[in-house]
């Protein structure tokens, strides 16, 4: 069944025609939610209560519209405000899960399992260390495969500014990269700016 | 010996993010859809008697329901359990309370705050100490600090209220002696989880504050419904027979009671840090 005829079934009240929807995009809602929090169970929560809210703005949604960007930008709107909510700051003052360093040494995490090389994980926990409107323009382009103009409408900016806030970002990214070839970079460099930080890209 | 690597030009990183993210695509997701399906059928949709609330008129249907709802309960005073769940399912919003407040001038006791049951007085530093958030405050130079300043739990993380006598620029003492009192605690003021009682004569509108959602109410006293940060439901009656602004900021529930008009209360809201 085509989303719309999802969509307009659950308006009318099917709950089952929801629960479809729902896991239909709960894997892209989910990846989004995560690009923001860095932490999976926080994440499921995040995307638990954004199809709750996307269930109820379901009125103002625009009939025949592309239900993906629309339903992200709920999720990653609910995710920076899950980020700046309290309970994340006592779990941040209490030192706990928010210093990547830390958490490495413990145990990798299941996405850190998930990559295959050092160089991978290096790049995982700089683009984690990134601002996150930086954090979140990369998840959109380059995790989620978000055209440009999906992103524009999942972070809710002009479509012309997509392309300059992803180079930007890009470049912020590579500041914090530690050098391409990662064997030397493991215990020395990492987490540095290294030679780069004296040059204005 | 400087290391010349060469560094990844841009459209090499992206292609690198765009591996990582087919990496990352292999992350389980959870499946959440019985906990969304479970949490809307709370809120009363998707149930067997919905047939009749077509999804688009839903908020037009609780605006009649509301002004019936006043009528009849108007001579209610204290209501038993069951009137109670008969009047909460009408909101569908099974298990909420809702009151009325009486409205009754109360003695003046020394300290101001003390007659409004908002809990145990303290210094705003301990008040600091003793709640689980970051405390905001209006910040506009003639309020000045607040009075007194009291904190108490229930709703979990603690709430704060703080009390401002009258002062130059704001408006005379309300019956109770207080100019202004500004309360917040950890929930949400979305539009579900809000649900409020009006008196016949009273207003309410949404607004923007801060550029977050809130709620102008102006007219007679209530009582209000919130959604805590747990999830769980807390009641509050509001203190002052006054105007007051709700909303919603880093978390916290904010409310702002006092005889401002709206654009003076705004002026205090937006203030708030």
């Amino acid at each position: 069944m085509e989303d719309d005829e999802l969509i307009e079934r659950a308006k009318q009240g099917d709950g089952s025609a929801y629960g479809e929807l729902v896991r239909r995009y709960q894997a892209v809602a989910f990846r989004a939610a995560y690009a923001v929090t860095k932490d999976m169970g926080e994440a499921e929560d995040v995307v638990q209560e954004a199809f709750v809210k996307a269930y109820r703005a379901l009125g103002g949604f625009r009939c025949g519209a592309p239900f993906r960007p629309w339903l992200l930008r709920i999720a990653t709107n609910e995710a920076l405000k899950h980020q700046r909510s309290s309970r994340r700051r006592i779990r941040s003052e209490l030192g706990l899960a928010e210093d990547p360093s830390l958490r490495e040494e413990v145990d990798p995490s299941p996405e850190e399992k998930l990559l295959a090389s050092e160089r991978q994980r290096a790049l995982l926990k700089a683009v984690q260390d990134l601002r996150e409107e930086d954090r979140l323009v990369i998840a959109c382009r380059c995790f989620l495969d978000l055209s440009e103009k999906e992103t524009a409408e999942v972070l809710d900016c002009p479509r012309g500014t997509v392309k300059s806030r992803f180079s930007r970002a890009i470049r912020r990214l590579r500041e914090r990269l530690p050098n391409a070839t990662s064997e030397r970079a493991e215990g020395e460099r990492y987490g540095r700016g290294g030679p780069r930080s004296g040059r204005q890209a | 010996m400087a290391d010349r690597h060469k560094e990844p030009s841009d459209r090499e990183l992206e292609r690198e993010l765009r591996e990582l993210g087919k990496r990352l695509e292999r992350l389980r997701a959870p499946d959440v859809s019985h906990h969304v399906l479970r949490s809307l059928r709370e809120e009363g949709f998707f149930a067997e008697r919905s047939r009749r609330r077509a999804f688009s008129s839903r908020w037009m249907r609780v605006a009649a329901c509301v002004v019936v709802v006043v009528f009849s309960i108007a001579l209610v005073l204290t209501f038993s359990p069951i009137a109670r769940t008969a009047v909460a399912e009408w909101f569908g919003v099974p298990g909420i309370e809702i009151s009325f407040l009486e409205r009754s001038p109360k003695p003046q006791p020394e300290p101001l705050g003390r007659g409004l049951d908002l809990g145990r007085r303290v210094s705003l530093d301990d008040a600091r100490g003793q709640v689980s958030y970051r405390i905001l405050l209006p910040t506009l130079p003639e309020l000045g600090e607040p009075d007194e300043v009291y904190v108490k739990a229930p709703p979990p993380g603690g709430q704060v209220s703080l009390v401002y006598r009258s002062r130059p620029g704001l408006p005379p003492a309300s019956e109770t002696g207080v100019s202004l009192l500004f309360s917040e605690f950890r929930g949400e003021t979305g539009e579900t989880y809000f649900r409020k009682l009006l008196g016949p004569e009273a207003e309410i509108e949404t607004i923007t504050v801060n550029g977050n959602r809130g709620f102008w109410i102006e007219g007679e006293p209530h009582a209000f419904i919130y959604r805590n940060a747990e999830g769980g439901t807390h009641r509050e009656d509001l203190r002052l027979a006054a105007n007051a602004l709700i909303w919603e900021q880093n978390g916290l529930t904010l409310r702002l009671e006092g005889d401002l008009p709206k654009g003076e209360a705004l002026r205090v809201a937006e203030s708030v840090r």
